[in-house]
């Protein structure tokens, strides 16, 4: 016997306990960083972005200066956005009340829909346009869907879920970011007061309330 | 050094016993998972992935007592539920329950769930929920007026449940218990109290049950207690309207010799608080998922030393 044997074992044995240390440091790591909630901020600029949507149209944030801005990440089968069942705020209308609500609260208030789901559902960015489109006409979506083929947006804007929801004002800063709504019956939407309190020159209050609904995935 | 053959070939064998130690859980958990047939996934619904079932404690009940309705969720392999705080996405199980009048429902005690976390680009998804099974406990309380024969509940439940993607699912239950009876005891279920016990014990204890202190020092909440055997001490956050971690989390502690310490930095913000009094709270997790130890935390943050720009003096604590 000699250290023949000793010192294969004595590598593998460094490299396996190895891969352990470095699975812990990562987790050491990942859980000792300070990040914020989300990466775009209330109070200060929204990043900007330029979109294709559903048509091949090009929509730019910059488009809309001096209007408020709504950003609804979306999914077209996630339950709670755009796919079957009455958790959906599009199948179950919670999203067409919202627009007739928004017309009279701010007629020049700005909904759009960002789809971030093409690594989600592995699919490509021309595929998600067209599933989006077909979606769009079944559910009698008024709004554009963008389409975030590299997920570059969602991870600007920190988006979480879908849905998940920005208000940006006029100059284009951040205002609140979060739920859509508080999901109960009759109770608050808070896109809707959100956009209202913009336009009468209010402070809007809640400016985060935490966000719900399934995943989206940018990795 | 010298080493005598013996001592040689000893630390060999021991060495590449360790390797099988620390390899062979991965290796078999990726050689022995089971493939399932492919499923339509547009026909598939939260239904064929969790499977139900209620029990209780007793099967039959006397006025003035307390009962405990166990919900016990059976989840698909790869698929999760969620906690009461999903974390950066999903939702907890809801449940609503009518029952007669003279029947408290409690809220449900969730037992210790798992972190689970998801690089995404440049920052980590964590989110907080079970695999396998999970079983939430509702305490019943029963006046001592209660005249009816039996006890009726009306229990409509949904989860949601993800893997890649996330479906709903929802069952409306019916469950009645009759009463003891007259001059008789209640009755107990064994099968029901098994269950219900197995479940208590992965409930969270409170802090001061665990010998645990938590105070507020400026804009962050400090955590110091016993640690036991734990090497590893966690914090998780409840659902605080207002109140968030400023950092990543779980927030790890630090622990020494057998206390440890933890401090959450927190972002609070009144206007965030959907009209709630402020408060933080949480868990404190020790020990391992399948050997668990959680402690909640829950701490109001007086709103007297509160302006715009945070905590100005600790205010609030809670100590054994």
């Amino acid at each position: 016997m000699n250290f023949k044997t000793l010192i294969p074992a004595l590598l593998v044995a460094a490299t396996a306990s190895g891969f352990g240390m470095m699975s812990s440091t990562n987790t050491a790591q990942a859980t000792s960083t300070a990040t914020t909630v989300a990466v775009a901020e209330i109070g200060k600029t929204a990043p900007a972005f330029s979109l294709m949507d559903t048509d091949g149209k090009k929509v730019s944030l910059a488009d809309f200066k001096g209007k408020t801005v709504v950003l609804e990440w979306f999914c077209p089968t996630c339950p709670y956005s755009g796919g079957r069942g009455a958790r959906s705020i599009h199948a179950s209308g919670k999203v067409g009340a919202l627009m007739t609500s928004m017309k009279k609260a701010d007629p020049d208030a700005v909904y759009l829909l960002i789809d971030s789901s093409t690594k989600k559902m592995r699919t490509t960015a021309e595929e998600l346009a067209k599933q989006d489109g077909a979606i769009k006409k079944k559910l009698g979506i008024t709004s554009p869907i963008l389409i975030d083929g590299d997920t570059s947006v969602a991870k600007a804007y920190g988006a979480k879920t879908t849905p998940h929801v920005f208000v940006i004002d006029g100059e284009g800063i951040l205002r609140y970011q979060g739920a859509f709504d508080d999901q109960k019956k009759d109770g608050t939407n808070y896109v809707l007061t959100s956009v209202t309190a913009i336009k009468k020159g209010e402070k809007v209050e809640p400016t985060y309330v935490r966000q719900y609904g399934c995943g989206v995935r940018t990795n | 050094m010298l080493c005598s053959s013996h001592t040689i070939r000893t630390l060999s064998f021991a060495l590449w016993m360790s390797v099988v130690v620390l390899c062979g859980g991965r290796l078999c958990a990726q050689t022995t998972t089971p493939v399932s047939p492919p499923e339509d996934l547009a026909t598939l619904t939260g239904n064929d992935l969790v499977t139900v079932t209620l029990h209780t404690d007793i099967v039959r009940f006397q006025p003035g007592q307390e009962l405990t309705l166990a919900v016990h969720y059976d989840i698909r392999p790869g698929w999760h539920l969620y906690w009461r705080n999903p974390g950066d996405n999903g939702m907890p199980p809801s449940l609503s329950i009518k029952a007669n009048s003279g029947v408290v429902v409690g809220n449900p005690l969730y037992p210790r769930p798992k972190v689970f976390q998801k690089k995404q680009g440049d920052s980590i998804e964590t989110s907080f929920g079970y695999e396998g099974s999970v079983c939430l406990l509702v305490p019943l309380s029963i006046t001592r007026s209660f005249e009816d024969d039996q006890l009726d509940l009306e229990i409509e439940l949904e989860w949601l449940v993800c893997k890649d993607i996330c479906l709903i699912g929802s069952e409306r239950r019916d469950l009645s218990i009759p009463a003891a009876l007259p001059q008789r005891p209640s009755s107990m279920d064994p099968a029901g109290l098994r269950l219900i016990k197995l479940w208590r014990n992965r409930m969270p204890l409170p802090a001061a049950k665990a010998r645990i202190s938590a105070s507020l020092r400026g804009d962050s909440l400090l955590i110091s207690g016993p640690s036991g055997l734990s090497r590893q001490v966690r914090f998780i956050p409840d659902l605080t309207p207002g109140v968030t971690s400023a950092v990543q989390v779980p927030v790890s502690g630090v622990v020494v010799g057998s206390r440890f310490t933890l401090e959450v930095p927190l972002d609070i913000r009144p206007q965030d608080a959907l009209g709630q009094p402020l408060r933080v709270a949480g868990l404190v997790l020790l020990g391992s998922y399948e050997r668990p130890r959680a402690i909640s935390v829950d701490l109001p943050i007086p709103l007297t030393v509160r302006d715009d720009f945070g905590v100005s003096e600790p205010e609030a604590s809670l100590t054994e």
